[in-house]
């Protein structure tokens, strides 16, 4: 059964108020089923376009490759077998499309992080860092500023590390599904998030100095 | 593994509630005894949160039309991946057939080159007019009624059609043999003069004993200049005519010719019946000397007729047209003025 984890993230797909099986879904999109198609669609698109997005860093990139992902997934439902959720399964190619998709375009840097912001975006994101409080990320709510700088800061992680602090801290996989995802070792996982926000400290607090 | 590295993996495993009950004890443990690991944990907390706290993007309002079109265009265009195997093994037949077609029509090709090339004319159309046509196997058997009365068979008058055969142009050699060669010299350079073909006279080789004329020229000029030579027979002890055949430096040759057999030789256009009258009067040529003693035999108040020696000349049988093609053939003929 899938949990709809949306909830978490204010993503409500249309009309996903209820628990669906995926499996259902899945052996009637496989049987040409075009409800359980735009079923399917509609309860994932928004999950996968937003880690894509998190991932590669521009709009109309991530737009097609979602595209892409579900076209591939749903052309290849009957080489499906159901070892794994079909949502890991989507995402495992989304994902891994994303960064085939940067690799090939390596020379397209981000901008420099600390070229776009002004004094106010750094102060709130220095006050927030010394806020002593422990935070409570069901009640954070940045301001656009923050959030353009930490957007910026994912943008300097390694591909790699990018996907599996996306794949944990937005789409709130376990390490176990990350590591299905990506068909890397668990212990590949532990350390490449360890890295990914050790090096996303350091890129922040370059920002703040 | 660096001691740091796995602190830092152990917070971050604690922080993401991977751990084991044991694991997660220790981690604790370790928080709340180490100033600076607590530090480092509520650090990674913050930054945890951060990222968390992004808002989330929603996927733009046409994702879904856009996903089911290309669904659609991929069904229509048929551009799975397994279609494209199988479409990609069509193609790969295709490219194979036509290589090979193309293989074969090169090596067709070479072929006929090379029969044109290397295999004489006759023989070509020999081989062209025997292909395909199929050997009937002769059947020996004996009659089994050897005095059964055969029913006539009545055998109808069919159209000979001249035979094939090759285009050779006619070449040949007309010799004068005179008591008198500076005036048989004289009147053919005239009449070549004449006719206008001194520019068509390629060598003009003048030796002690003979002289030689050769020319290139079209067979109706040669006719004509023959016409006009035909004077010199009376001034000629022998006039001898060589043909040449197919074969290089083959020639035919036919002594004490007269004036109207060359001209008859030289308008023939079929090769095969050009050679066959050459040999002909080349035959008949030899025996009349003989014609000539019995004659000498005879002359004393006999009342034989003489005529009945004279061999008949060949008489061509060619269709009335031929006549008219060999006017604008090419042709060759050397003149030799012999002493």
């Amino acid at each position: 059964m899938v949990k709809v984890k949306q909830e978490q993230n204010n993503i409500s797909p249309n009309a996903n108020n209820i628990v669906i099986d995926d499996d259902l879904l899945v052996n009637q999109a496989r049987a040409g089923n075009m409800a359980s198609i735009e079923r399917l669609i509609l309860l994932y698109q928004d999950r996968v376009y937003n880690s894509v997005l998190k991932i590669c860093g521009n709009r109309d990139d991530a737009a097609e490759l979602t595209q892409d992902a579900f076209v591939k997934a749903l052309q290849g439902l009957k080489n499906f077998r159901s070892d794994s959720s079909f949502y890991t399964w989507l995402f495992r190619i989304a994902v891994n499309n994303t960064l085939s998709f940067c690799r090939k375009n390596k020379k397209l840097k981000f901008e420099s992080i600390d070229a776009r912001f002004g004094p106010e975006g750094r102060k709130q994101l220095a006050d927030f860092l010394a806020d002593s409080a422990s935070p409570d990320p069901a009640k954070i709510a940045i301001g656009e500023e923050i959030a353009v700088i930490v957007h910026r800061g994912l943008e300097q992680l390694e591909p790699a590390q990018r996907a599996v602090v996306v794949l944990r801290d937005i789409e709130q996989m376990s390490y176990a599904e990350i590591a299905e995802t990506l068909d890397i070792e668990l212990g590949t996982v532990k350390s490449r998030i360890a890295r990914g926000r050790e090096s996303l400290r350091q890129i922040l607090e370059a920002v703040l100095e | 593994m660096k001691e740091f590295d796995k602190t830092e993996e152990l917070l971050n495993s604690y922080l993401d509630g991977e751990l084991d009950e044991r694991r997660s004890t220790e981690a604790k443990r370790l928080i709340d005894h180490d100033e600076d690991v607590r530090a480092k944990y509520e650090t990674l907390e913050k930054y945890k949160s951060l990222v968390e706290a992004l808002p989330c993007d929603k996927a733009p309002g046409n994702t879904f039309e856009e996903i089911t079109h290309r669904l659609e265009r991929e069904v229509l265009w048929d551009n799975s991946p397994e279609s494209s195997y199988k479409a990609g093994r069509r193609h790969l037949f295709l490219r194979r057939l036509v290589t090979t077609a193309a293989v074969l029509f090169l090596a067709a090709g070479l072929f006929v080159i090379i029969f044109d090339v290397f295999v004489p004319e006759s023989t070509r159309k020999q081989f062209v007019a025997n292909f395909g046509r199929e050997r009937q196997s002769q059947v020996l058997y004996e009659r089994p009624f050897a005095d059964a009365k055969m029913e006539p068979t009545v055998v109808e008058d069919v159209r000979v059609e001249p035979e094939n055969s090759p285009i050779v142009p006619l070449s040949a050699k007309l010799v004068f043999k005179t008591s008198a060669p500076i005036q048989v010299d004289m009147f053919v350079g005239k009449a070549i003069m004449n006719r206008q073909l001194f520019a068509k006279t390629t060598a003009v080789v003048r030796k002690s004993s003979s002289i030689y004329y050769e020319l290139e020229c079209d067979k109706s000029d040669l006719i004509s200049l023959i016409d006009d030579l035909a004077i010199l027979w009376k001034k000629c002890q022998d006039v001898q005519m060589s043909v040449e055949t197919e074969i290089f430096d083959n020639y035919v040759t036919i002594d004490r010719i007269s004036a109207s057999d060359v001209l008859e030789i030289c308008q023939v256009q079929n090769y095969n019946q050009r050679m066959r009258m050459a040999e002909d009067i080349s035959k008949i040529n030899a025996v009349s000397p003989a014609a000539m003693v019995i004659e000498k035999l005879y002359a004393g108040g006999t009342d034989i007729d003489l005529n009945m020696f004279e061999l008949p000349k060949p008489v061509l049988t060619e269709p009335e047209d031929v006549q008219a093609k060999t006017i604008e053939d090419p042709a060759k003929l050397t003149i030799i003025v012999q002493r």
